[in-house]
């Protein structure tokens, strides 16, 4: 089973170098391949990041423009999925110390999206899933969950999200934020006991 | 079974707790992703092209491109050097003051003050030239500094940890939270501590903070992490302290600019380019 997923990953990785020599040669057409290839996990990075839809598109944009601008003098040393990440975790964490963000957070009180919800599995419920009743209290868990998201410190966002809701390893998180081992799973810890502390309630 | 599932059968507290930390693992990892919205590689791209467009416009008018003769350019660089130096340091010294009046404020020029002279418009309520808004503040001097940040640190090279035996397999590690950054040599198998990003912010902080400035703004680079663009203001007499300082952070790309006489009592914008050495 890990044999196949690291099989798996080693030939993603085969055919982002691919591209990205293809890209280096002059074939802009082989970036569109890049962003199409990443885009999906790349905007939900921003937007749990974030907790807002219209910042993480605005992100995500920013994120690949970076990546368009700096993929020349890409030089195959790390791979180019925990490249682009660390770019992403970055450019989120710029934008939350960001001024006008914040202005806009805290001024404008945005409320979190509809289109936020859409990622949230109602599971676990008696009354079945999709119920009216079933789906407004997913939402409303996962507002709650969302908004306690964001009111960890980035460091403890970022590997909250990166490991509990995108899935990637203990490896890939280190290559991406430059963590010793350690320190990613206190920081993980912490997160998830401010978490559990913030909505212990309704788990 | 192991010792702490042993303790989970019979310590309550603890078997709740467990029991909502693997619930809030569980809804998170039943997050399904959100779709990116359908247009997206087309507003990449259409910013991408806004770009390139800015690019052309700015090798357009580059001096390479219309072969600008280097003597030329370096000529026309001193004139505007020269025009610059001598509008900001004028060979002699003047009193400049604003005198208020009927609402319209009147510059007034005097080269002779006597010592009556100035105590008594120390005394009248005027405003020098530099604190247009209030009374006891000049606006500061700017300077600008390029850093290249130095990573390395003391230590030695020691050899990377097994994960297993230093973590064992558990989900939560319980090793104390650190700020370090390794850079791991895989054919010696040896890994080095070298300055994080968090280690150069908190030394910057430091920094600041011993010369009581105040920081206006700070930019992280977005690829590598570390600071790259710092905006602070701190006190003309702290600007000596404050470059010393900045030894234990890097190297100074160029001599540092040095302040004009008088200007001890006012403050010093410093604007910082920080690059991470390659």
């Amino acid at each position: 089973m890990n044999d196949k997923l690291d099989n798996s990953k080693s030939q993603d990785q085969k055919d982002d170098f691919t591209l990205i020599r293809a890209f280096q040669r002059g074939e802009k057409a082989s970036f569109d391949a890049l962003v199409l290839r990443y885009k999906d996990r790349i905007f939900n990075l921003c937007l749990r990041f974030l907790g807002d839809y219209h910042e993480a598109e605005d992100t995500t944009q920013d994120v690949f423009l970076k990546t368009y601008n700096s993929l020349k003098r890409f030089r195959f040393e790390s791979s180019f999925f925990t490249w682009l990440y660390r770019i992403a975790v970055n450019s989120c964490k710029n934008k939350v110390k960001s001024l006008e963000y914040r202005f806009r957070k805290t001024d404008a009180r945005i409320g979190l999206s509809d289109e936020i919800f859409d990622g949230f599995q109602s599971e676990h419920r008696e009354d079945g899933p999709g119920s009216p009743a079933s789906d407004l209290e997913s939402k409303e868990i996962m507002n709650l969950l969302q908004k306690a998201i964001n009111s960890l410190p980035p460091d403890q966002r970022s590997v909250v999200i990166l490991r509990d809701i995108q899935g990637l390893s203990y490896e890939e998180i280190t290559d991406i934020t430059g963590f010793k081992l350690g320190t990613l799973k206190s920081r993980l810890s912490r997160a998830r006991g401010s978490l559990r502390e913030k909505i212990g309630d309704i788990l | 079974m192991s010792r702490v599932t042993e303790h989970l059968h019979v310590c309550g507290d603890c078997s709740r707790s467990h029991e909502a930390l693997k619930s809030l693992i569980i809804r998170m990892g039943n997050i399904r992703p959100v779709e990116a919205p359908d247009d997206l590689l087309e507003k990449i791209n259409d910013r991408i092209k806004g770009q390139s467009i800015l690019d052309r416009l700015r090798e357009a008018l580059s001096f390479r491109r219309i072969g600008f003769p280097v003597e030329l350019a370096a000529f026309a660089a001193s004139a505007i050097l020269l025009l610059f130096f001598f509008n900001f340091f004028p060979p002699e010294e003047k009193d400049i003051f604003l005198k208020p009046g009927n609402g319209k404020a009147e510059l007034v020029m005097d080269r002779d003050s006597s010592p009556a002279q100035t105590a008594e418009n120390q005394s009248s309520p005027v405003q020098s030239v530099d604190s247009p808004s209030s009374e006891g503040q000049t606006n500061p001097h700017r300077i600008e500094i390029k850093l290249a940040l130095s990573l390395t640190t003391q230590d030695e090279a020691v050899p990377i940890p097994s994960q297993n035996a230093s973590y064992g397999n558990s989900l939560i590690g319980s090793t104390p939270d650190d700020i370090y950054l390794w850079q791991t040599d895989n054919d010696k198998k040896t890994e080095k501590r070298v300055i994080s990003p968090d280690e150069v912010n908190l030394k910057i902080d430091e920094i600041v903070l011993s010369v009581e400035g105040k920081e206006s703004s700070r930019e992280n680079d977005d690829v590598s992490g570390y600071p790259a663009h710092l905006t602070l203001e701190i006190p003309a007499v702290n600007y000596r302290r404050f470059i010393t300082r900045l030894d234990g952070l890097g190297a100074l790309q160029a001599p540092p600019p040095t302040l004009p006489e008088g200007s001890e009592n006012g403050s010093v914008l410093i604007q910082m380019d920080l690059a991470p050495p390659q």
